[in-house]
C-alpha cells in the first residue's frame, strides 16, 4: 500500500471499498491484520512455512466472506480474528494435531515486544523465555494445547472457547487446568520456570 | 483435601473462582502439601509467562503481504452481487478500463461469474439469430391489428382473412360458451347417435346415398302417378270435345229434345251452358268452339 494513500477510518466504508474491488482498500486490510493473523497461525501450527500458508488461506478466505461483515455487529477486528481463529483450528484439526517440533525453527526468528518500555537486557531475557515457552507450547497433547492458547494467549473467555472448539464448558475448563499443570511440568523440566 | 482434588483446582483458585469455604481447603492444601505447593507456584508463574509470551509477537515474514495480495486479486476481491452490477455496462463497453481488469480478473477465477456471463453472452447470441430469421406473418394479423386500431376495413381484407376474423367472432361468441359441462353431455349423446348410424348403415356416406336412393325413388313415383293422371285427363278432355262437337252438329240439323242429351255432355261444363246461349253469342262464340275433328281424330275415334 502506497505511503500517501489515506488511511480508511470506518470499517464500514473500508469493507465497503473492498467488495466495490478498491486494491487500496484490500491492502489496507492485510496490512492491519496479516501479523495477528500470523502470529495466531504460527502458535498453532508452531513453523514459519505452515503459519505463512495458513495466514495466506486466512486472508483468502476472509475476503470470499466479506459480503457477510455486518458493521452493525461489531469491529472488523473481531469479524476478522473470529473467521481467522476458526479457520485456523479447522486446520490445526484437519492436521490430527500433530505435535510441532519447533526446536529447530525457533532459532530462526525473532520475538518482538508490544512494549518497547523494558530495558534492554529485560528484552532479551523475555525474548529467551518466550522461545522456551513456544517450544513447551507444542510439547502439550493437542487437546490441551488449543485450549491454553485460546485462554491465556489469545485471552478468550470461556465461553468464546466453547463456540470455537464445539465442547461443554466443563470440559473446556478442565482441559485448561491440565494443560496449564502440564505445561508449568515441561517448564520445569526445562529449567523455565526457575529463572522466571 | 487431597492433592488430586487440589490440582483440579488450581486453575479456579488462581482466578479467584472458588468459594470462601473452598479457596480456605485449597489454601491449608497448599500450605501442608510441598510438591502441590511448588505445582501451584509453577503454574502461577507458568501462566505469567503465556502472558508475557501473548505480548510477544514473531515477524511476519517480508514477502508474506505480496504473497496473500498475489493470492488475492483485485478480481477476487470484487464480490459477485458487484460484478453482476458491471455486467450491463460490461456489455455496452463503457466500462473503464482499471475495472475492466478487475472485471476480468474476477471473470478468471470465478466460475460461478465465468458462467454468467457465458449463459448472456450465448442468450445474446440467440437474440440476434432469431432477429436475422423472420417467420411468416399470419394472413388474419393485419385485419386484426387495423381492426383493433382503426376499426375494420372490409375493403382491404382478403377473403381468407375476413373468414378468419368472422370465424373468430363466431367462436367467441356462440363456440366458446358451448364449451360446459352440458355440452360435453351434449357432444356425448352425438357421439352415441353417430355410433348407431354407423352400425346400421356402415357409415354416413352410407346413410346419405341410402336417403338419396329413397329421395329419388319418391320423386320417380310420384312423377309417374302425375303423368298417368295427365294422360287419363287429356283423353277425357278430347272425349268430351268431341262428343260435343258432335252435338252441336246434330243440333244444326235437327233440334234434339234435352232429355236426349248425352250423359257425358251433362257431366262437362261447356258443353251444358252450350243449350241456353243466345243465338248471337253462339254466332259470336263460334271461333272458340272446338272444330270438327279432323280426319285424324276421326280416324282414331273410329278405332
Amino acid at each position: 500500500m502506497g505511503a500517501n494513500a489515506a488511511l480508511i477510518k470506518s470499517d464500514a466504508e473500508l469493507v465497503r471499498r473492498c467488495r466495490a474491488g478498491d486494491s487500496a482498500a484490500w491492502e489496507q486490510v492485510v496490512h492491519e491484520y496479516s501479523r495477528r493473523v500470523y502470529n495466531l497461525a504460527y502458535r498453532f501450527t508452531g513453523r514459519h512455512e505452515s503459519a505463512e500458508d495458513l495466514t495466506q488461506e486466512v486472508f483468502v478466505r476472509v475476503y470470499r466472506s466479506l459480503e457477510q461483515y455486518d458493521p452493525q455487529a461489531g469491529d472488523l477486528a473481531n469479524w476478522l480474528m473470529r473467521l481467522a481463529r476458526n479457520l485456523v483450528i479447522d486446520d490445526y484439526r484437519r492436521r490430527g494435531r500433530t505435535p510441532t517440533d519447533v526446536g529447530d525453527d525457533l532459532t530462526d526468528h525473532e520475538y518482538h515486544l508490544e512494549s518497547h518500555l523494558d530495558a534492554p537486557d529485560r528484552g532479551v531475557e523475555r525474548h529467551e523465555r518466550a522461545k522456551q515457552v513456544h517450544a513447551a507450547i507444542a510439547k502439550l497433547p493437542p487437546d490441551l494445547r488449543e485450549c491454553v492458547i485460546l485462554r491465556d494467549i489469545e485471552e478468550l473467555t470461556y465461553q468464546e472457547i466453547v463456540d470455537i472448539l464445539k465442547i461443554p464448558v466443563g470440559t473446556v475448563k478442565s482441559r485448561i487446568n491440565r494443560g496449564r499443570i502440564e505445561l508449568a511440568k515441561i517448564l520445569r523440566r526445562m529449567k523455565v520456570v526457575e529463572i522466571m | 483435601m487431597n492433592c488430586s482434588k487440589f490440582q483440579d483446582s488450581i486453575t479456579d483458585y488462581l482466578d479467584g473462582a472458588l468459594d470462601s469455604r473452598a479457596r480456605t481447603e485449597c489454601a491449608t492444601h497448599r500450605l501442608r502439601c510441598r510438591e502441590c505447593r511448588e505445582l501451584y507456584n509453577d503454574v502461577r508463574m507458568t501462566v505469567g509467562a503465556l502472558g508475557s509470551y501473548a505480548r510477544l509477537e514473531v515477524d511476519e515474514p517480508a514477502e508474506l503481504q505480496a504473497h496473500i495480495l498475489a493470492a488475492t486479486t483485485a478480481g477476487e476481491m470484487l464480490s459477485c452481487s458487484a460484478f453482476d452490477n458491471l455486467l450491463e455496462r460490461y456489455f455496452d463497453g463503457v466500462i473503464l478500463a482499471p475495472t475492466f481488469q478487475t472485471f476480468q480478473a474476477h471473470f478468471t477465477n470465478c466460475s460461478k461469474c465465468r458462467r454468467l456471463l457465458a449463459g448472456i453472452e450465448e442468450a445474446i447470441e440467440m437474440c440476434r439469430e432469431v432477429k436475422d430469421s423472420e417467420v411468416e406473418m399470419p394472413d388474419s394479423l393485419y385485419g386484426r391489428i387495423v381492426a383493433a386500431t382503426v376499426g375494420p376495413q372490409p375493403s382491404d381484407e382478403s377473403p381468407r382473412g375476413r373468414f378468419v376474423r368472422r370465424w373468430h367472432a363466431v367462436y367467441a361468441r356462440f363456440v366458446r360458451p358451448l364449451w360446459t359441462p352440458q355440452f360435453a353431455a351434449a357432444a356425448l349423446i352425438f357421439a352415441a347417435s353417430f355410433f348407431m348410424i354407423i352400425s346400421r348403415f356402415g357409415s354416413v356416406s352410407g346413410m346419405a346415398s341410402e336417403a338419396g336412393a329413397q329421395a329419388e325413388r319418391l320423386v320417380t313415383e310420384g312423377q309417374d302417378a302425375i303423368n298417368q293422371t295427365g294422360v287419363m285427363a287429356i283423353t277425357g278432355i278430347q272425349r268430351v270435345s268431341y262428343e260435343v262437337n258432335s252435338i252441336l252438329q246434330d243440333a244444326k240439323t235437327t233440334k234434339p229434345p234435352a232429355d236426349q242429351t248425352d250423359p257425358d255432355l251433362q257431366a262437362s261444363p261447356a258443353p251444358s251452358a252450350a243449350p241456353v246461349t243466345s243465338p248471337e253469342q253462339t254466332g259470336t262464340d263460334e271461333h272458340l268452339q272446338p272444330k270438327p275433328p279432323s280426319p285424324r281424330h276421326s280416324s282414331r275415334r273410329g278405332k
